[in-house]
Parts: C-alpha cells; sequence; structure tokens
C-alpha cells in the first residue's frame, strides 16, 4: 500500500529503489512456498527474482546516469525519514551487487544438486541480496544502518549452512564483529546527529566546519571502524579465516563480491560527509585520509602475508579479500589526503571496490567448481584438472591474471590508478608540506611488493590445481553443471571486458559521479609530472590506455603505467619461482603473531578485572543479607501475611524418569569449588543411539562442573539421595546402566563403549554469561531480601501492632473490666478515707 | 452530540452487570461469547474514535461536560487528546484479547470472572477519559477492585499475598495523591482570590493546569503525586509487588495488568505531573532519571536470575518501563514520543509475551524454565509468534520495540532538562546498557525454552496453537510488525499531544 501509493505519488522511476530491495525478499518467500511442490520449479523461481531485480536495477539506469540521480524519502518515524537516494557511484554499487548475486545464485542453482536444503539457503541469500543492496540504495545513515544491521544478521545461515562446529564458530566471529562494530556505527551515528542534526548521505561540510576538532575525529573513528568490520580493515578481519575456509564457496563469493563492498561503501560515504567542505575541515581530512593509507598499506601486506602461507585455498582467498580491501582503503586514504586533487584515488578506489568483485568472486567460485567436482578444498592435494575441467581452469586463469593486474585484464586499470595515487599523494605532500612524506613512499614500495605477492600465490593456485601430476582426488572430476558454466563464463566475460575497455566505466559512470565533488582539473601535481593528459570529456579522469586503439603504443604515459605492475609480475614470478623451491609458502606464524590472541588477552583482562570482583562483591553481598536475613530481621516466629518462604531447591544433578519419580542428587562441596562450577544447567545427551525411548532416564547436571568428580566411581545411596559417580568419558547409557544397578542392587557393571560425553546447548559467551549469573542472582536475592523485605518488615510491623491493639481491645476485655472495677473500688476507697 | 467516551466508558459496566444480573450461572459458553462481543463492539468503538480523532487539534476532543457536584466544583468532564486515545485503543484491544485468551484455562466461576475484566476496562477507560480529578480518582481507585479479585480468586498458590500485597501497594500511592488533589484544590482556590476575591474552587485539570504554583508547593505536590504514579508504573525501588501480582495473576490478569495497568502511572506522569508542576518536574528531573536508569539496569539483571518466566517477563516489564519514564523526563519531544510509542509497544509485547507463556502453562501446568527445552520443533507455530515477540521486546530494528528505544535515547540525549541536563545525556547513555542486558535474558529464555535437542519427556506431544490461540498472538503481532515498520500513523496520532507537554513543561518558571 505504502509502496503503491509512493509509486503513485512519484512516478515508477523513483520508486524503483523500493522495488529493488522488495523483488528478492518478495521471491524469497515465493521461493519457500514453491519448494513445497517442486523443486525445478522453485529454482526457476529463484533465478527469475534474481533476473528481474536485475533488470529493475538495469531500468534504474536510465533516470540516474542521465538524469539527477533518484532521491526519495518516505515517511518512517518522528523526523526520520525512511530515505533513499541513489547517485552515480551508488547505482554502480547496486548494478555490481545485484550482478554479482545474480551469477552467484544461477551458479548455486546448479551447485546445490549435491548439498541439502538449497532452499534454506537461497531463502537467506535472498534476503541478505535485499539487505545489501538496501545498504547502496540508503539516502541517510539510519536507513542504511537497518539495512547493514540485516546483513550481518541474515548471512548468519549461509555462512553456517555446512552445519560443523567449524563453520558455526566461524559465523559466530562473524555475528560478533558484526556486532560490535554496528555498536560503534550507531554510536558515530548518534553523534553525527548529535552534532549536525541530520543523518544524510550528502557531503556536510558546511555544519561539521563548527563543530570541535575531537568530536569530529571521534564520529570518523567510529563510523569507519563502524564499517571497517564489515570490510576487514585490518585489527577487525579476525572473522576472515574463520569463516572463509569453512564455509560454502558461494557464500565465500557473496561475502566477498558483494557484502564485504557494503563496508567499502560505508566507508567511502563517510569520508563524502566530510569531502566538500574543503577549507575548513581540510586538515581534519586529511590527518583522516593519512591514517586510513596507513590501514589500508598495513592491511594489504598483511592480507597477502597470510594469503601466501595459506595452504586452504578458500582461506588463502579470504586474505586475498583482505589484502585487496587494503587496496580500496588507501585508494580512499589518498582521495581524503589530497582533498580537491584526489580523483585518482577515488575513482581507483571505487574501480578497484567493482573489479575486486568480479575476480574475487570468479575465483571463489572455481575454486567451489574444483570442491564439488573433488571434494578437495587443499591446493597442495589437488592437481592435474586442466583436462578433467578445462573451463574452470581457464575461468581461473582469467581471474587470476585480473587479480594480478595483468593488461588485458581488469585489474590492472584499478590498480595503476591506485599506484598512481599513492605516488600523487606523495608528490603532494611534498608540494603541500614542504618536505615529502617518506611513509608515503614506502606505502607504494609495499603496495608493489603487495601486488607481487597477490600474483605469486594465485598463479600458485592455478599452477598447484590445474597443472602438475593427476592427484588422487582428481580421478573421478568431472566438468561442473550448465548452471555453474554460466555462472564461471558471466564473470569471466565481465573481466575481459573491463580489461579491454578500461576507460568505459570510468567514462560513462565514475567519472560523472565524481564530476559531483567538484574536483579540480587543472592542479594533477603527479599528472603534470608525469605527463598523463586529463582527459576530455570529464576532465578529472587521466586516460588510461585502450589496448585496441594506437593510444596503448603512442601515449608517452605506458611505460609509467605498465612499469609498476611489470615489476610486481616479476618479483611475483620470482617469489613463486624460488618459493616452490625453497619452502616460503610453508612458514608457519604462532599465535602471538595474530591479532586475535591479543583480543583475547585484552578480553581476558577485562573479564578478570570486571567480572572477578562483580562475582566476589556479589558473593559477599549475598553472605552478609544471608547472615541479615536469619539474626536481625526474620525471627522464626513470625507468621504474618508478608513472609514467604521460597521452597527449598535440590542442588546439582536432578535425575528424572517419566514416571514421576524424582531423585535428588548432590555432589560434594568440594566439587563447587572447582574453577567454573557454576549455576548453568547443561543436559547431558541421552538415549540410545540419539533416541529417546520410553521411560528414558535424564541426567541434568551444570555444565562446567568436573563431571571426573561427579560422575566418577559408582553410584551409592546416601540417606535417601542419590549420588552418581561417573568419568568424562562415560556414555549416557553406561551412566543409566549403573543408575539402574544400583537401584536394583546390582554392583558391577562392565563399561561396553567408551565416548565422549558430549555437552549440549553451550552458546558461546554462556560462560560470560554464567559469570555474571553470580552477579544477577545477588541482586534478586537483594531485592527479594532488601527492598521487598522491607516491605514486608514493614508490613509485619503493622499486622504485629494491629494484633497488639486487637489483644487490648478484645482480649483483655476481662481485665478491662477488672480494672474498672478496680478502679471503682480504688474510688469508693478514697471517698470513704477522705 | 455522540456521547462516545461515556459509551465507552460505560458500555463494559452494562455489559457486565448484564451478564452478572441475568445470565444463568451454567452458561458458560453463553457468558463468554457475551463478553468477548461486548469487548469488540468496544474495540469497534475505539477504533471509530481513533478514526474520527482529529490530531491537528490542540484542544481536548469529544467534550462532554455536565455539572455533577457544583457546590463544590466536581463536574462530569470527559475529553481525550491523542495520548489518551492511543491508550484506549491499547485497552480495547488487549481486553479482546485477553478474554479469547482465556476462554478455556478458567474454568471455576465463570460469570464473575469476565465481568471482572470489562470492570477493569471500564476504569481504565474512565480514568483516560477524566478530565475532573474527582471522576479520575473515582475510577483510578475502581481499577484495584476488580484487579485485586483476578489475582486473588484465580490466582496461584500464593494469590492472596500477592493480591494483597497489590492492593496496599497501589492504595498507599492513591491516598497520597488524593492528599495532592486536594492540595491542589484549595491552592487553585486560593491562587485565584480565595474566599474574598471570588476564588473557584474547582476539580477541571484544565482549568487547575492553566495557573502556574508556587516552587515550594510544586515540590511537595509533585513528590505526592510521584509517589503514586511510581508505584503504579513501578518504579525502582517501588516494583516489588509487580513479579509477586504478576507471577500469582492469572494469564489474563496478567496480560491487562502489564499491558493496561502499568501504563497509567506514566499517563498520569503525561496528564498531571509534568503539565501542572514544570518547575517540580525540572526538578526531580535528574533524580526521576537515576531511579529510571536503576530501574532498566538493575530490573534487566533481575530479569536475568530468574527461573519463573512469567517472572521474567514480570521484570523485564521494570525494565522497559524505566526507558519509559527516562523518555518523559527528557521533556523533549522526541523522548515524548518514543515514551509514548513504547506505552503501547510495551502493552502490545509484554501482553503477547505473558499470553505466550500462559499458553505454555495451560500445556504444561509449569511456568518453570528448567522444564522446558527443544519445543521449537514441537511447536513450530507458537515459536514464531514467541520469536517475534521476543525480537520485538529487545528492540531489535523494524519491529515495535526499536522504534520506542531509538527515540526515547535520543531523546535523553538530547533532553530539555533545564538542571543538569549533561547529567540526563550520561542517562541516556547509561540506559544503553538495558539493551544488551534485554537481548541476554530474552535470548538466553528463549534458547533455554525453544532450542536444544532434549525434549522434556513430558512436552513431546505438545500441542501447536489452535485457531483462537493463533488469532490473538496475530492481533497483536500485526501491532509489533505494523510499528516496527512503519509507526508515523501511530506516531501522528500524538504528535500535538506531545508538543503540547513540551511547551507546559518548559514553562518551568523560577530556574
Amino acid at each position: 500500500m505504502i509502496v503503491q501509493s509512493i509509486t503513485n505519488q512519484m512516478g515508477l522511476e523513483s520508486a524503483l529503489p523500493i522495488w529493488i530491495i522488495l523483488v528478492p525478499i518478495l521471491t524469497a518467500f515465493i521461493s519457500i512456498f514453491v519448494a513445497r511442490f517442486s523443486e525445478v520449479m522453485r529454482k526457476f523461481v529463484v533465478i527469475g527474482g534474481s533476473v528481474l531485480d536485475f533488470i529493475l536495477v538495469l531500468l534504474m539506469g536510465k533516470p540516474v546516469l542521465s538524469g539527477g540521480g533518484i532521491a526519495i524519502s518516505m515517511p518512517w518515524m518522528e523526523r526520520f525519514n525512511l530515505g533513499f537516494r541513489v547517485d552515480h557511484i551508488g547505482y554502480l554499487m547496486v548494478l555490481l551487487v545485484s550482478f554479482v548475486w545474480l551469477l552467484a545464485t544461477i551458479y548455486g542453482q546448479g551447485y546445490f544438486k549435491k548439498e541439502d536444503k538449497g532452499a534454506r539457503y537461497d531463502f537467506f541469500s535472498l534476503i541478505t541480496m535485499s539487505m545489501n543492496l538496501g545498504v547502496m540504495l540508503a539516502g541517510d545513515f539510519l536507513t542504511l544502518f537497518i539495512f547493514f544491521e540485516g546483513l550481518v544478521i541474515f548471512p548468519y545461515s549461509m555462512i553456517a549452512h555446512k552445519g560443523d562446529d567449524k563453520s558455526i564458530k566461524g559465523a559466530n566471529f562473524y555475528l560478533y564483529v558484526g556486532v560490535v562494530t554496528g555498536l560503534m556505527l550507531l554510536g558515530g551515528m548518534i553523534m553525527l546527529n548529535y552534532f549536525t542534526g541530520s543523518l544524510d548521505i550528502i557531503s556536510q561540510g558546511a555544519k561539521l566546519s563548527s563543530i570541535p576538532n575531537q568530536a569530529k575525529y571521534i564520529i570518523a573513528f567510529l563510523m569507519i571502524a563502524g564499517f571497517g568490520g564489515k570490510a576487514a580493515l585490518f585489527g577487525e578481519h579476525i572473522w576472515v579465516p574463520r569463516m572463509y575456509p569453512n564455509t560454502l564457496s558461494i557464500t565465500a563469493c557473496l561475502s566477498s563480491g558483494a557484502m564485504i563492498k557494503a563496508g567499502a561503501y560505508g566507508i567511502f560515504r563517510v569520508l563524502n560527509l566530510i569531502y566538500s567542505g574543503f577549507d575548513s575541515n581540510l586538515l581534519t581530512q586529511e590527518n583522516i585520509g593519512y591514517v586510513l593509507i596507513m590501514v589500508g598499506v598495513v592491511t594489504m601486506f598483511l592480507g597477502v602475508l597470510n594469503a601466501l602461507i595459506s595452504s586452504d585455498s578458500q582461506e588463502m582467498l579470504g586474505y586475498h579479500s583482505v589484502s585487496q580491501m587494503g587496496y580500496i582503503m588507501m585508494g580512499l586514504g589518498c582521495a581524503a589526503y589530497m582533498g580537491k586533487d584526489g580523483a585518482m584515488g577515488l575513482s581507483g578506489a571505487i574501480y578497484h571496490i567493482v573489479n575486486h568483485s568480479l575476480f574475487k568472486a570468479s575465483l571463489f567460485l572455481c575454486v567451489g567448481a574444483v570442491y564439488y567436482a573433488t571434494g578437495e578444498q587443499d591446493m597442495y592435494k589437488s592437481g592435474g584438472l586442466f583436462k578433467k575441467m578445462p573451463l574452470t581452469a581457464i575461468c581461473l586463469l582469467i581471474a587470476v591474471l585480473g587479480i594480478s593486474g595483468v593488461p588485458g585484464f581488469n585489474g590492472f586499470a584499478s590498480k595503476t590508478l591506485l599506484h598512481h595515487s599513492i605516488l600523487e599523494a606523495y608528490e603532494h605532500s611534498a608540494l603541500y608540506f614542504g618536505k615529502p612524506d617518506i611513509m608515503l613512499r614506502l606505502a607504494e614500495i609495499i603496495f608493489v611488493l603487495t601486488a607481487a605477492g597477490t600474483f605469486a600465490s594465485n598463479i600458485k593456485l592455478f599452477i598447484l590445481v590445474f597443472l602438475g601430476k593427476e592427484k588422487e582426488v582428481s580421478k573421478d572430476a568431472k566438468e561442473v553443471p550448465v548452471l555453474m558454466k554460466i555462472s564461471l563464463i558471466g564473470f569471466s566475460a565481465v573481466i575481459i571486458f573491463l580489461g579491454l575497455f578500461p576507460n568505459w566505466l570510468l567514462e560513462h559512470i565514475i567519472g560523472p559521479g565524481l564530476s559531483a565533488y567538484g574536483y579540480d582539473p587543472s592542479s594533477h601535481a603527479y599528472h603534470l609530472i608525469y605527463n598523463i593528459h586529463a582527459s576530455d570529456i570529464h576532465s578529472t579522469l587521466p586516460i588510461l590506455y585502450e589496448p585496441l586503439t594506437k593510444a596503448f603504443f603512442t601515449s608517452s604515459a605506458v611505460l609509467h603505467n605498465l612499469l609498476p605492475g611489470a615489476t610486481a609480475i616479476f618479483f611475483g614470478g620470482m617469489y613463486f619461482i624460488l618459493g616452490m623451491r625453497f619452502g616460503w609458502f610453508h612458514v608457519y606464524v604462532t599465535e602471538k603473531f595474530t591479532v586475535e590472541f591479543y583480543y583475547r588477552k585484552v578480553f581476558d583482562g577485562f573479564k578478570y578485572f570486571c567480572v572477578k570482583p562483580c562475582v566476589i562483591f556479589a558473593m559477599w553481598v549475598r553472605e552478609l543479607i544471608s547472615v541479615l536475613m536469619v539474626y536481625i530481621w526474620v525471627p522464626g516466629s513470625h507468621e504474618g501475611i508478608f513472609i514467604k518462604r521460597p521452597a527449598p531447591k535440590a542442588k546439582g544433578l536432578e535425575l528424572f524418569s517419566d514416571a514421576e519419580t524424582k531423585f535428588n542428587l548432590v555432589y560434594d562441596e568440594k566439587d563447587k569449588q572447582q574453577p567454573g562450577a557454576l549455576d548453568m544447567l547443561a543436559r547431558v545427551e541421552g538415549g540410545t543411539n540419539g533416541q529417546k525411548r520410553p521411560g528414558a532416564w535424564e541426567v541434568f547436571g551444570r555444565a562446567d562442573t568436573n563431571y571426573d568428580n561427579m560422575l566418577g566411581g559408582a553410584i551409592q545411596r546416601q540417606g535417601g539421595l542419590w549420588r552418581i559417580f561417573g568419568s568424562t568419558d562415560m556414555t549416557y547409557d553406561t551412566i543409566l546402566d549403573r543408575v539402574i544397578a544400583a537401584i536394583v542392587g546390582l554392583e558391577e557393571i562392565p563399561i561396553s563403549r567408551i565416548e565422549e560425553v558430549k555437552v549440549l546447548e553451550k552458546l558461546p559467551g554462556e560462560d560470560l554469561v554464567a559469570n555474571y549469573y553470580i552477579f544477577c542472582d545477588a541482586n534478586k536475592s537483594v531485592d527479594m531480601n532488601v527492598i521487598d523485605g522491607f516491605v514486608n518488615y514493614i508490613a509485619d510491623m503493622t499486622s504485629g501492632l494491629g494484633s497488639i491493639l486487637r489483644k487490648l481491645q478484645t482480649g483483655r476485655v476481662s481485665s478491662y473490666a477488672y480494672s474498672f472495677v478496680l478502679g471503682a473500688v480504688v474510688l469508693m476507697a478514697v471517698l470513704l478515707l477522705r | 452530540m455522540f456521547p462516545i467516551l461515556s459509551i465507552l466508558t460505560f458500555l463494559p459496566l452494562a455489559g457486565a452487570c448484564l451478564v452478572l444480573l441475568f445470565i444463568p450461572k451454567d452458561k458458560e459458553e453463553l457468558i463468554r461469547k457475551i463478553t468477548l462481543v461486548i469487548s469488540l463492539v468496544e474495540l469497534i468503538l475505539a477504533v471509530f474514535l481513533v478514526y474520527e480523532f482529529n490530531p491537528g487539534k490542540i484542544e481536548m476532543q469529544f467534550v462532554e461536560k455536565l455539572p455533577w457536584i457544583p457546590s463544590v466544583g466536581i463536574e462530569y468532564f470527559m475529553g481525550v487528546d491523542g495520548i489518551s486515545v492511543l491508550i484506549i485503543l491499547l485497552t480495547a484491544i488487549l481486553t479482546s484479547v485477553s478474554i479469547l485468551a482465556s476462554w478455556t484455562s478458567i474454568k471455576n466461576r465463570v460469570r464473575e470472572f469476565y465481568p471482572l475484566l470489562l470492570f477493569i476496562e471500564t476504569a481504565v477507560i474512565g480514568s483516560l477519559a477524566s478530565l475532573d480529578f474527582v471522576l479520575f480518582y473515582i475510577f483510578w481507585e475502581i481499577m484495584l477492585i476488580p484487579m485485586f479479585f483476578l489475582i486473588g480468586v484465580w490466582g496461584g498458590e500464593n494469590r492472596l499475598y500477592a493480591a494483597v500485597k497489590f492492593f496496599l501497594f497501589t492504595l498507599f500511592g492513591s491516598v497520597l495523591m488524593l492528599v495532592g488533589i486536594l492540595a491542589l484544590y484549595f491552592k487553585f482556590y486560593e491562587l485565584t482570590g480565595g474566599a474574598l476575591g471570588g476564588g473557584e474552587l474547582t476539580f477541571n485539570i484544565l482549568k487547575l493546569r492553566s495557573v502556574s504554583y508556587p516552587i515550594n508547593f510544586q515540590l511537595w505536590v509533585f513528590a505526592a503525586f510521584f509517589v503514586g504514579w511510581a508505584i503504579k508504573i513501578p518504579m525502582f525501588p517501588f516494583h516489588t509487588w509487580l513479579p509477586d501480582a504478576h507471577v500469582q495473576a492469572p494469564t489474563a490478569g496478567s496480560i491487562i495488568l502489564a499491558g493496561v495497568l502499568l501504563k497509567m502511572g506514566a499517563y498520569g506522569f503525561l496528564r498531571f505531573s509534568l503539565p501542572l508542576f514544570p518547575y517540580a518536574s525540572h526538578a526531580f528531573a535528574p533524580l526521576v532519571g537515576i531511579l529510571a536508569v536503576i530501574a532498566i539496569i538493575y530490573g534487566a539483571f533481575l530479569a536475568i536470575s530468574q527461573k519463573d518466566m512469567k517472572k521474567l517477563v514480570a521484570y523485564s516489564s521494570v525494565s522497559h518501563m524505566g526507558f519509559i519514564v527516562l523518555g518523559i523526563f527528557s521533556f523533549s519531544q522526541f523522548g515524548l514520543e518514543g515514551a509514548i510509542l513504547q506505552l503501547f509497544n510495551h502493552g502490545v509485547t509484554t501482553g503477547a509475551l505473558f499470553l505466550c507463556v500462559g499458553l505454555l502453562y495451560d500445556r504444561a501446568h509449569t511456568k518453570q524454565i528448567e522444564d522446558f527445552g527443544g519445543l521449537s520443533k514441537q511447536v513450530p507455530i507458537f515459536t514464531f509468534f514467541f520469536t517475534l515477540f521476543l525480537l520485538a521486546s529487545m528492540g531489535v530494528p523494524a519491529l515495535s520495540g526499536f522504534m520506542g528505544e531509538f527515540l526515547i535515547l535520543t531523546g535523553a540525549v538530547k533532553n530539555n532538562v533545564i538542571l543538569h541536563n549533561g547529567l540526563y545525556r550520561f542517562f541516556g547513555v547509561f540506559a544503553v546498557a538495558g539493551i544488551p542486558l534485554g537481548a541476554a535474558y530474552s535470548l538466553w529464555l528463549y534458547q533455554r525454552v525453544m532450542l536444544g535437542h532434549k525434549v522434556n519427556p513430558k512436552h513431546v506431544n505438545m500441542l501447536d496453537l489452535n485457531l483462537r490461540e493463533g488469532i490473538c498472538l496475530a492481533t497483536l503481532a500485526i501491532f509489533v510488525i505494523w510499528i516496527g515498520v512503519y509507526p508515523d500513523p501511530f506516531l501522528r496520532i500524538f504528535r500535538v499531544a506531545a508538543e503540547q507537554i513540551v511547551l507546559q513543561a518548559g514553562k518551568a518558571g523560577g530556574i
């Protein structure tokens, strides 16, 4: 209804963003409905929905690219509207995301013949797609935030689709990082709203110039860090090594090809906020840009180092995602650093977002195809697949050449732009600050080294998997199904197209998009020095090269354009050859070299300093209250209306059967002092072969209680209470046997098989809850005994007073009479004696 | 003019009398049907009221004014603004839902049970619509009696204790309020000229709030009123009646108690305290803010440690009502709108959660969390609704809770408190801690009840929702999603009213 009314008000074209977001969601629901009837129908619906969405995105091209963009705003909540705004860059992102998602969905329909539960996967995939598109279409940060949070929650099921412990752990890490960074983003947003009164995604330079400097930095930090979690900035990338190797290749493809771009896009928009007020915000912007360059460089270098030593192909590609995001961050940083001269950095960064999506999605899908055919993800264990899977091999090679920045493939254009932009920043520092900043020169060198590492590790992937001797796993490999082929070919085609016509995107979308920022075409310091002329059409962009025209051969800039790439490929090739010879790909780093190790340290310290005192304090309070309760407030005789007596509860194990019989079990006092023997309730897995059987026993115990002590030995009967002892490795059946044996009086039962007792239902973070639980419990005790106790005490006093009055009134009537008589007697005596 | 407010107020009473006087005791089904029909007619009238209500008008609407006891200035004076219209709608919805929800679970004294629910509706709507202090006070007191019986007669094991405690607590607050009302009455007489200058004796709220009172007087009377509202909300440290009452009350009683009666305290702040005592409100704001933040965090901690589901939801209400109070005492447009919207949201979600717990109790005859586990496969439809309402209650974006809490927190940060507004901003920041804690108790509850592989063998054959229960929950779910996705129609109802309160509270002279 709302959509209808907006369509009527604004015309069909303006309502397109809403339809683009709604179509995947509708498709998702239709698909699970259809899935009840036919699997083929469902696949048809899913593909149809993605195609329809892509067509809608294409339709949106005309009003955005030739008109002034789309901006709509739906009334939603007091002074906060749901706003959608599409400009050139936003449109490019939407186009990219919907394209990647379309091809990945098609691929998935072929892929899921083997795997189960494709319907569930596609359902969540389509909803995530909608969220991802929403991020790119949003017109203000609140709208963006809502979709961004959706992008944290909904992929969970996609990442954990395999359902094994590792993939769930990866999904959990993704969720943790998402939640924490989401809160940072929210904090930044609230501060932004507080200082500027607006959350619109437009440059707010004028408003920002009047706020305190620290606030500007804090806002920028919170928001960039908030988006950086998704963009896998260095330090926030800890989910990458957990998630990528353990998830499906389609999820990896979508994450790396589309979802991760939401983070980059967000950072781009944050910088957008500060861009326009060139003069007043120049210093802030420069500083932020400088930090971002450094973060980007560190991210790209460490990412590629990790990639070089990974043997799992998906893990390697995941680290490459980190590394490539470092490139993008560096480009954005250069743009911010150089202010109005930053066209090269910005165009390079945006171009690289597109290119990275394409080749990385293609790489992941190819690796997925290999996994589909051979079931092997370790590149050292596979080989010689070229003859079996020629198409996959060629597609992978194209993507590898793309990511390595070889001329003729898409990566070259954006990498060259980025390389020039960092050099430009170096020149810029010399021009504006007197002396050149050597760090930026170092950054350029690291850039080239990273490119070399990228080439080395990716070419290693291709050679190990497809060339060489045929390994055991590739014996029965066959080429993948048609749908998967279509998807692979689609990506490769676009990679080659962009490689052959690198100026196409720049001229048609990125260039006009950047012209809105008012970049100064005449002050390209670096351009002038290296004689790269500005394009005539959109005077902010350098002409790269056109391999199909003569410009490739004649332009004097060609050498400068080709040199860094050639250097990188030379060093990369050398590294590969020498590395394979001398084992440089098998360096193992210890835990101490990971960021996660230090996070864990900090977290443990946090736990120690926060939780420990809390727990000690809580226990202390509880003790104190119990003492007070016993000795001061509640003398045993009170039976007033306000005295409640909580029923005594059995501690420790509880054992019960179907037949209402309950046995209370206690465990040793000393078990309570075991570390972690807290109030958490967990259940021991039970039943024969996991099935329930009539009359089955269930043993409830506390997690972390030392099962060695609790279940070790035999079962004894002690004063009406049962005591169970068993060892950690006893099965439920054994325990059950022991219970029965104890009841019927047998003593010794041989243990038939030994398995690990699986403690179920322990969610991550539950230990933390358990720690706080004591604190909460103490609060409960305070509430019941102090606050409520006060009330009860008053009530008790009142009722006591009442009963005294009542006694005076009723029970002592006789004494009343006596005293009356006595009084009369005394009165008479006085009268008589007077 | 069509006296819609009187009809809304007294139709349930008439229905209750009809059932009590003319329907034989053994025709239980008939009694249920009649009460349901009456509550539905009431609901239709309430919707009609909202439809006819003009949100742009500043004045009270649908005004009915008759002299009642002219010698002391008591009138039969009724009228509504945006805030009361919204809560009237909520009351009508929740009464219908609670009648429908207790269709089979109430087996004894049926003829008394359902009329009592209608009595409460009369009292609540009456006090929401009355603009005369005496009229308001009468309805306010009437509210207690049916609730006392609902808890005391149809409650759990410890019902008498809970009922008496509930009654005494609330009565204590109301008596202080009565003192406040009388003080206000005589002060107004004095201010308008007293015995010499033709002073006016009136209980008319609109007239009473048209003058500004001396500062010292404001502080004392505000305090007297404050205790009354604070006990009803309930604010820390007056909250201890709430868990007892909820645990012992029958499901319908819990829904009404949490969904409607708690709202009356917040309504009192909005309608009386802020406009009448702007200075005192500002002076008390830091204190109230502290109490609200304590309620938010402390209530959440208490909820985490509960082992009884109903108690958990009850303590979560303490936490959520803390948010509402925080929003009200920010005196800002955002905060007030958020608080009023959250009144509606909280009524719907907490009512629904109590209903869910009640449905589980009907099936399993236990409310202890540890007796459940792995229910999601047994009762998928129930699980869907339970998940939805838990998510809404913990404030997940695109569901109703988020909207209210977001506005409240924004309002608390951008508050208009005159004294210590920086301090109040910090309250907003601290209150954020309530959201993750809310997620902690909600999700932990969900995990323990719904997830896991182990099902208590007694519950293996648990039945899923039937149509009647499904309708109850679906009705509430519609509002949860509607407000979450598109809250503007609701906000529009009371926007002007909230602006008025901001204006009136802004007249804190003397600071």
